[in-house]
């Protein structure tokens, strides 16, 4: 394969660890390294937000997959038994903590759980519980993950993929957020990415632009439906 | 205890053929090993029989699991055999009626996609249309949240490979959107 699409003049290791710094799996080494580049380099910066946007492009493409039939693991379970070197199944009440514990969070896709431990870390700082509260304060919300399966509800409304700025203080969230009449109604998932939604009769555009507008609280948006 | 580091244990008790274990690893991985071939094969029924045989396979081989890869790539590596085998051998049969009807779905010309979907929407719909491969490489790095290692190990490829690969793949994709008429002014 030839190199020479890769010859932009920019740093081109950099440029092929982008997607990688997205998704947060970059070596301390290498995460240090591609953020000097990003620092003072707009063009730089402006390709990370392509990445951000074709990672949430890619993620919301994969999450329209749908899951398995419910009868999967039922016929799972039969073919297993029909092996006949299974040991005894002990009885799920009488299961360990940890037992219990994998049972409860099998119940999620992989995203959903990886989902649910950000959330939780996100809870051991202020940022977090200003935007909890601001996660409940429509009741009848329906609640989904940036990125996991959630409940079969349609969600009404303008949903966007939005990541906030490091530095934005979570007032600065709020005010964002009521003065579009938009509410967070999930995440973050992996790259700190939330699922924010607008009334259904905004304009999807001014939306966009508004939230683009506000780079100092915003740092990626995309359209999600 | 790390997620992989409970994914070896599942894997340990699995080989001491404890079959709550194995239905605890696939509760835990079930619906992202059923995407990742539903990528491939396009059926969810044919997506759904694999995903199990992916599972009954770790019940048998999970003794031989050496714990040199990650629990999760181990079985994203099952899953990718098991998927290209069944693609393999489908090669030479007739289109199913989903598989013909997504190709005629790739018919439709940019204007006509412009015209009938909002921008979001036909981003997505390229996304479907890369080649197999960088499709792949896509969803692994940017879905499945692989390291470049973990990729090069499913994959069975070098790391530049995984990183030219993944290039390659941002590129095509950006030529679709071209051709579908959003500029994103990279590459």
């Amino acid at each position: 394969m030839s190199n020479t699409a890769l010859k932009t003049g920019h740093n081109e290791e950099m440029e092929l660890l982008l997607p990688w710094y997205a998704t947060g799996k970059l070596t301390d080494s290498e995460k240090h390294q591609v953020e000097a580049w990003l620092d003072g380099n707009p063009e730089a910066q402006s390709h990370l937000e392509i990445v951000r946007e074709e990672m949430a492009l890619t993620i919301e493409s994969n999450e329209t997959l749908g899951v398995a039939g419910a009868g999967a693991l039922h016929r799972l379970m039969a073919a297993i038994e029909a092996e006949g070197d299974a040991r005894p199944q002990a009885d799920p009440q009488q299961g360990g903590f940890m037992e219990r514990i994998a049972g409860f969070l099998g119940g999620f896709s992989p995203r959903v759980y990886a989902t649910a431990l950000a959330a939780c870390l996100l809870l051991l700082i202020a940022q977090a519980g200003i935007i909890g509260a601001l996660l409940t304060s429509t009741p009848d919300a329906t609640f989904r993950t940036a990125t996991g399966g959630g409940p079969a509800t349609v969600e009404s409304g303008i949903i966007a993929l939005v990541a906030f700025q490091d530095a934005a203080s979570a007032s600065d969230i709020g005010v964002l957020m009521s003065d579009n009449e938009a509410e967070i109604i999930g995440g973050p998932a992996e790259g700190g990415l939330y699922r924010v939604r607008f009334p259904q009769t905004a304009d999807p555009d001014a939306v966009m632009n508004q939230l683009r507008a506000a780079s100092d609280v915003v740092k990626f948006v995309a359209l999600s439906q | 205890m790390t997620s992989d580091g409970q994914d070896r244990e599942l894997l340990a008790r699995i080989a001491r053929k404890d079959a709550a274990a194995v239905q605890a690893l696939f509760a835990r991985h079930q619906t992202r090993i059923f995407r990742f071939i539903l990528r491939f094969v396009r059926n969810e029924a044919i997506a759904e029989e694999l995903c199990n045989e992916v599972f009954l396979e770790v019940w048998r081989k999970a003794g031989s699991y050496r714990g040199q890869s990650a629990a999760a790539t181990w079985l994203m590596s099952i899953a990718r055999n098991k998927a290209l085998s069944l693609l393999r051998k489908r090669a030479d049969e007739e289109l199913d009626d989903d598989y013909a009807e997504a190709l005629a779905d790739d018919s439709d010309t940019p204007d006509v996609d412009v015209a009938k979907q909002d921008k979001a929407e036909i981003m997505r719909r390229c996304i479907d249309r890369l080649s197999a491969q960088h499709k792949e490489i896509i969803d692994l790095v940017y879905y499945h949240e692989m390291s470049v290692s973990e990729v090069s190990e499913t994959l069975g490829i070098p790391v530049n490979t995984v990183k030219t690969r993944m290039f390659y793949a941002r590129k095509q994709l950006s030529e679709l959107f071209k051709s579908a008429g959003i500029d994103r002014g990279w590459p």
